[in-house]
């Protein structure tokens, strides 16, 4: 708790909210130019845009820069004598993931409230579900397939909600995680804190090529372009992030005394 | 009373000899001086001793008193190994409360002693990215005195520091020593290890020579 309030610093907090805000800022200029179904549709428009593009990077700005700070300038050497190594990481890792996963739960449920109750509620958008053929009823019924993961919202919209915000949130913190352990690993840091991003590119780029649209990063986690798929695709990318993670754990672990990021 | 004990200890780094069958015996009460030409290992033996890499061979036997059952490394034990280490956007009080903070045996006040100890100010509210080179290693001596470390292991305690800081750090060590505390410390400073220091060893031929 202790590693997490440090990180928790009125700046860092304020820049989060400002960054976080975007989508919100962006709604409001736009929000006459589209023409939206329903609630879901409003929250698929803010979520999607630059967020998926953006994702990794910003994921790996909510912890990855100050652990990588300490390491860079040494502070970590300056804690071996006071805490046992393997401790202070699993804090640090702790604190990475949890941050990580917090901030962008607390940033797309946010986004599901206030896009589910609070903008009608606002009057803030107008629903149009006979652009797309449909009325106040069969809308429902059709948001139940309309992306992967709206087969939720067949239990309500709050569990909806609730568990594909902690499924971007969880997908956040093991990119986090992931470059977690690159900043343990890599000498040069900013390569390190760029990996995830370049495998999620990468990544993207390479199941495209291989006609497997379904197990892209991005569309794994905002499958908001496509048609709706059972939910286990999603979780293929997320599986093979946590294999490479799991990999690098061990690598980490073991190479311990011969890291010169920590001697 | 032996603290530290090297013997027959061999370890090779990055690929390079550094030592080979090196025996020393670092006795409690005095200051020691490791000298040696850039590269012979310094940095190395001191990594060995607080227990961040371990010899190839031989043994480094850590008097009973600075171990602790749960931990490979050595307590009480004060350290700067190659550079100062940092947190760049906070002050130097928030770094050194960070630390002391890990083990909580300190107060603020004891804190705040420890930077007026190596003439810093704790109230500065200067962010440590914007420190010179030579507060940096005042910093880097404030955390390893703070906690009443009883064993100073300074790799270059001097560097960057201009000479009224030079003289100062010099009279904190030697009271240090009068304490009781065991020091070892390397200098490239011929005039530090001559002022200060009881024993002297110099890294050559892989092994450590005592020269005084």
């Amino acid at each position: 708790m202790k590693e997490i309030r440090s990180a928790l610093t009125f700046k860092r907090v304020v820049i989060s909210l400002i960054i976080m805000l975007w989508p919100f800022v962006y709604f409001m200029i736009q929000r006459n130019n589209y023409s939206f179904r329903d609630r879901l549709d409003v929250f698929t428009f803010m979520l999607e845009g630059m967020l998926p593009l953006a994702f990794v990077i910003l994921a790996a700005l909510v912890y990855l820069g100050i652990f990588s700070g300490e390491i860079k300038n040494r502070f970590i050497v300056y804690t071996r004598l006071r805490i046992p190594l393997r401790r202070l990481l699993r804090i640090k890792f702790a604190a990475n993931f949890l941050l990580t996963w917090g901030t962008f739960f607390v940033f797309t449920f946010g986004y599901f409230l206030f896009s589910f109750y609070i903008s009608s509620l606002l009057g803030l958008v107008e629903y149009h579900p006979e652009f797309y053929k449909l009325n106040e009823v069969t809308v429902i019924q059709e948001s139940y397939t309309r992306h992967t993961f709206t087969q939720l919202l067949q239990y309500g919209s709050l569990t909806y909600g609730f568990l594909y915000s902690g499924w971007v949130a969880l997908n956040a913190a093991v990119f986090a995680s992931l470059g977690f352990f690159m900043v343990l690993i890599m000498r040069n840091q900013f390569a390190a804190i760029s990996f995830p991003f370049l495998l999620y590119i990468l990544g993207s780029f390479i199941t495209s090529s291989a006609d497997m649209k379904a197990f892209r990063f991005p569309d794994a986690i905002f499958p908001f372009s496509s048609v709706q798929m059972p939910i286990w695709t999603a979780f293929v990318p997320l599986a093979f992030l946590t294999f490479l993670c799991t990999a690098l754990y061990v690598h980490a672990t073991k190479n311990l005394e011969r890291n010169d990021n920590l001697a | 009373m032996t603290v530290i004990n090297l013997d027959n200890v061999s370890k090779s780094y990055k690929g390079i000899q550094l030592f080979e069958h090196a025996t020393a015996a670092f006795d409690q009460g005095k200051i020691h001086g490791i000298v040696g030409h850039n590269g012979s290992g310094k940095s190395v033996l001191f990594k060995m001793i607080c227990g961040f890499i371990h010899p190839d061979a031989g043994q480094i036997t850590i008097d009973p008193v600075y171990r602790d059952k749960r931990s490979h490394f050595p307590v009480n034990f004060g350290i700067i190994i190659d550079r100062p280490g940092y947190i760049g956007g906070i002050t130097g009080y928030e770094n050194l409360k960070r630390l002391a903070d890990i083990q909580g045996r300190i107060t603020p006040q004891e804190i705040r002693q420890a930077m007026t100890q190596v003439d810093l100010n704790p109230n500065a509210e200067q962010k440590v990215k914007n420190y010179s080179l030579g507060m940096k290693q005042k910093l880097a001596l404030a955390q390893a005195i703070m906690e009443k470390q009883e064993v100073l292991i300074l790799d270059e305690p001097f560097n960057a520091l201009d000479a009224d800081s030079v003289h100062s750090v010099r009279e904190l060590l030697l009271a240090f020593k009068k304490e009781g505390k065991t020091i070892l410390l390397t200098s490239h400073n011929q005039e530090d290890i001559d002022l200060l220091c009881d024993q002297v060893f110099r890294i050559h031929r892989y092994a450590l020579e005592r020269v005084v």
